[in-house]
């Protein structure tokens, strides 16, 4: 059973039955929508003032929307946008401080609906199939409290809280199984819990380094990237790579930094090769080789690393501004120099970057 | 006994100690009765604005309520009876130092006094003086010192008042009041408490302020003795307990909690001896507090810090008119808490306070150095100055040298603490201008504030969020006061405003910063007949940016409240009053989503025997 076509003609089912009362609205065809190619920018906001927003851009004809979620929706996004995630026609954007997940169409940022109970703290979505699963902190103060939460994707219902260690953040879905970077939320944690999501239940914990913050699939394996505990910490720790193997869902190889006060994070692949980032410095490394020592070049235009993706040989930085009130920047630069190639205003505190 | 006998008795006594000692009475007096002395005979240049008796009486007890009506200082609040912080010409909420009885009680964690955990009808006084204090006050006092103070008497009278009120949300306030003397012993006896579910509506909204309620109790206790003629003992206890629910924005709910327990205690022995006066003062403050993420867990984070002060100041009158002090005091503080580990300050200082008066010019100086391995202290200094023109008219002038020091939080939380951090430090000046005409009395000041090493908590180059010292920050702006207070058909009639023009620049960015008004107003007016009294005020707030690059904007607002009182009988006295807030119905926030209270009611129910 292939569950997308089934999902698709679900959908457009219920696209049909919401125009009925409508006579505006004839489906817009997804290669003219108005957000069908480009970038979205997330922007977090300022915790508390729910001023949270989605940003557009279009690189070819420079286009540059501010909050898209709200012109289009007449409603503001809400507090602390956390991250989105594209999936079909979704976009699934989880709103940390307001405890809710809006969920629009990518193409025309028409909200289709929101999930606002069974959420405590959430951070990070992922889709298997029909089943969204969302990492949630609990509250910041009790380690017993997180959980990965299930919802249903075509009715947006509950299905159940997956218990899982403190601080879940990061998700990947590799075929049937997830594996959740656990960074520890408010404390530390040093393990990726991997769930299987028919079962919807943790089958493994594996430990790796202190502080795991992003992972990328390579082949058979899962690459882990962890920062290690910074400075405050009562013992801080180095950062390093974690090789998983897929198959075993045991840590194969191990690449550790010598120095404790280095604290990598966004890793990221890109022809085989992978880059990640030590403050506003981004390291080239080649999977399997030994840790590189030096930058490839360092990003100075940045005033705060805060959103870091590579796609398609470039590099985008989402940049608050320094003291994260007002607009931030997204910054391009050229992966193979690490030239500034050009920058957009986006709203207040970017925090991610997303390819349409 | 009256104060006049008082004085004679006093005189009398005095005369056979020293023959000339006629004028030192008059001086005696206000050391004797006054708490914060210096506050009277140290502010050469400066306005020093008394909140009256009965302004405080028919306002809401909360301090930010009181100040907000009745200064050109804004307020930050995050809603009714929430966390609020001051803005005075345009700094930051650390900037503004609260003083209790002469004592410096900004929290060590914070470095800022939170203006809703002060309830206002435990103090006989309470003054402003917008302006540089540090060389007095200590750090904070830059953009200017709110003094919260209690007086004493001796005239053998005693004094009961209690007041009862009820009102919208639930509200319940309570307070009472009792002055007892005899010629050599005063005692005040002050206990007030406020309690609301706080649950109003957010106007043009369907959504209610959630999770706010609150209550807290303030005890105040002040005792005076006199040990022979010559020497007094004065004992000062403040002991503040409030539990709030933090309510949630219009976007955020919340589920959190907040407890304060703060206690300050202030030893005085004061004596007199010829030419010198001679002051040693012991205090102890304590403040904590414990946050409640979820207030259904036991999981808590806290935070408490103890501070013990000693200070010895001796005075000599070189003549009627030529007066110095010399100062030692010496500064510990411990604290401990969630984030925060082995916090310790020592501070030990020296001052030396010169004034002197001639004809028409009055002029002060003063200096102070503190010696603390905490931080490079910086020497400060004030230098004051007025020349009375006319009956009608006195210029001022002030100048000074401030700081505020970091923090508990800025030096030692585990997450990014910075123990380099120095003071953020001030130089300013100011021009004043006093017109008096019969009943009708005007001030306006002119000022500009440098204020260099702006502490502030931004991300570092691996995300970790530092208190460094960066920015420098231009302050200055007009300030104005201005009463009139008369009679109208043999009735009393009066008529309060206040103005305050701001500019705060970020000198890097060239931008007004965030969160300070370039505008604020307040207008009040009150009118008394026979039985009746009312009292109507209000303010205007403009519009405050809410981002460093001034993209986005808070819009202004304007709100007034009216109080009616009508008293019933005379001996007991008994009255009733009626407070309307907010009577026009604004929605308003002085943050961003942090939704004030609609229009609302309080009545309240006041004794006298």
């Amino acid at each position: 059973m292939n569950y997308k076509h089934l999902f698709l003609l679900f959908f457009i089912a219920l696209f049909f039955n919401s125009c009925e009362n409508d006579d505006c609205c004839a489906p817009v065809p997804e290669t003219d929508a108005q957000f069908s190619s480009g970038i979205f920018v997330l922007n977090e906001g300022n915790f508390g003032s729910a001023n949270a927003s989605v940003s557009f851009i279009n690189e070819e004809n420079e286009q540059n929307s501010a909050q898209i979620f709200n012109e289009v929706n007449g409603m503001d996004l809400g507090d602390t946008a956390q991250s989105m995630e594209l999936h079909d026609d979704f976009a699934i954007i989880v709103v940390n401080v307001s405890n809710k997940i809006e969920i629009v169409n990518r193409f025309t940022f028409e909200r289709l609906g929101t999930i606002n109970t069974n959420l405590v703290n959430p951070r990070f979505a992922e889709v298997i199939g029909d089943k969204l699963f969302v990492t949630n902190w609990g509250d910041g103060g009790n380690p017993d409290d997180d959980f990965v939460a299930v919802f249903n994707l075509l009715d947006f219902s509950f299905i159940e809280a997956i218990p899982v260690m403190e601080g879940p953040e990061k998700l990947i879905s590799v075929n049937n199984a997830l594996y959740v970077a656990h960074k520890g939320g408010f404390s530390f944690n040093n393990i990726v819990s991997v769930i299987d999501s028919e079962s919807n239940t943790v089958v493994k914990e594996v430990e790796v380094g202190d502080l795991p913050n992003s992972m990328v699939v390579q082949g058979n394996d899962l690459w882990v990237m962890a920062s290690g505990k910074p400075s405050y910490a009562d013992e801080e720790t180095a950062g390093g790579l974690y090789r998983i193997d897929l198959g075993t869902n045991e840590v194969m190889e191990v690449f550790e930094f010598t120095d404790n006060t280095i604290h990598p994070e966004n890793l990221q692949l890109n022809d085989g090769n992978a880059y990640f980032t030590i403050g506003k410095s981004v390291y080239l490394y080649e999977p399997g080789q030994e840790l590189p020592t030096s930058a490839a070049f360092s990003l100075d235009e940045v005033a705060v690393l805060y959103g870091f993706e590579i796609y398609q040989n470039r590099i985008y930085v989402a940049s608050p501004r320094a003291d994260f009130t007002g607009d931030g920047d997204l910054l391009i630069y050229d992966l193979n120099d690490g030239s500034l190639l050009d920058q957009y205003s986006t709203g207040i505190n970017p925090n991610g970057i997303y390819f349409n | 006994m009256n104060r006049n006998l008082y004085l004679l008795f006093t005189l009398f006594l005095c005369c056979c100690l020293h023959a000339t000692a006629q004028n030192d009475f008059i001086n005696w007096l206000d050391e004797v009765l006054l708490s914060d002395v210096k506050l009277n005979n140290n502010s050469e240049g400066q306005f020093v604005k008394e909140i009256s008796a009965s302004v405080i009486q028919r306002s809401e007890p909360l301090l930010t309520s009181l100040l907000k009506f009745n200064t050109p200082f804004f307020f930050r609040e995050n809603g009714y009876g929430m966390v609020s912080s001051a803005s005075v010409r345009g700094t930051g909420a650390s900037q503004t130092a609260v003083i209790w009885n002469g004592i410096n009680i900004n929290s060590q964690f914070t470095g800022q006094t939170d203006f809703n955990t002060v309830n206002t009808k435990v103090f006989d006084n309470i003054s402003l003086r917008p302006g540089g204090g540090s060389v007095v006050y200590g750090s904070g006092a830059i953009g200017g010192t709110i003094h919260l103070s209690n007086e004493f008497r001796f005239d053998g009278n005693s004094e009961n008042e209690l007041r009862l009120g009820y009102g919208s949300f639930d509200s319940y306030q309570a307070s009472y009041n009792g002055n007892f003397s005899t010629e050599k012993t005063s005692v005040n006896i002050g206990l007030a408490g406020v309690s609301s579910e706080n649950d109003y509506k957010y106007l043009d909204t369907q959504e209610r302020n959630e999770n706010g309620d609150f209550y807290n109790v303030s005890l105040n206790a002040s005792i005076a003795h006199w040990i022979g003629d010559s020497n007094i003992l004065k004992f000062y206890s403040n002991y503040y307990q409030g539990d709030r629910g933090f309510s949630g924005t219009l976007n955020l709910p919340s589920n959190s909690e907040f407890e304060d327990r703060n206690s300050r205690n202030l030893l005085e022995w004061k004596s007199f001896a010829g030419k010198f006066t001679s002051s040693l003062k012991l205090a102890w403050l304590d403040e904590s507090f414990k946050y409640y993420e979820n207030r259904d867990s036991d999981n808590f984070s806290s935070g408490d810090a103890e501070t013990g002060i000693i200070k010895y100041d001796l005075e000599y009158e070189f003549s009627k008119n030529k007066r110095l002090n010399l100062i030692v005091d010496y500064t510990d503080v411990q604290g401990e808490g969630t984030g925060i580990e082995n916090a310790e300050r020592k501070i030990g200082g020296i001052s030396a306070l010169w004034s002197h008066q001639l004809e028409r010019l009055s002029y002060e100086l003063s200096l102070r150095q503190e010696i603390t391995n905490n931080y490079d202290s910086p020497l400060l200094f004030s230098i004051g100055s007025s020349y009375q023109f006319s009956e009608n008219y006195l210029l001022r002038f002030n100048s000074s040298h401030n700081f505020r020091i970091p923090t508990f939080n800025d030096l030692f939380w585990l997450q990014g603490g910075n123990t380099d951090l120095d003071p953020e430090t001030s130089l300013q000046a100011e021009i004043g201008n006093e017109l008096k005409f019969n009943d009708f009395k005007i001030n306006l000041t002119g000022y500009f504030i440098d204020i260099d090493d702006l502490i502030r908590w931004i991300p570092d180059g691996s995300g970790i969020w530092r208190p460094v010292n960066t920015a420098n920050v231009h302050n200055y702006g007009l300030e104005f006061f201005a009463g009139w207070n008369t009679q109208l058909g043999n009735n009393p009639f009066s008529l309060n405003s206040s103005y305050a023009y701001t500019r705060s620049i970020d000198q890097e960015t060239d931008d007004q910063l965030i969160y300070t008004p370039q505008h604020k107003v307040t207008l009040s007016a009150g009118y008394e007949i026979e039985n009746f009294s009312v009292l109507l005020q209000s303010l205007y707030n403009g519009s405050i940016y809410t981002s460093s690059d001034n993209n986005y904007e808070l819009e202004a607002y304007e709100i007034a409240d009216l109080y009616v009182g009508y008293t019933f009988l005379t001996k007991p006295e008994i009255g009733v009053d009626l407070r309307l807030n907010n009577i026009f119905n604004k929605k308003y926030q002085s943050l961003p989503s942090r939704i004030m209270p609609g229009r609302s009611i309080n009545s309240t129910l006041t004794f006298k025997f």
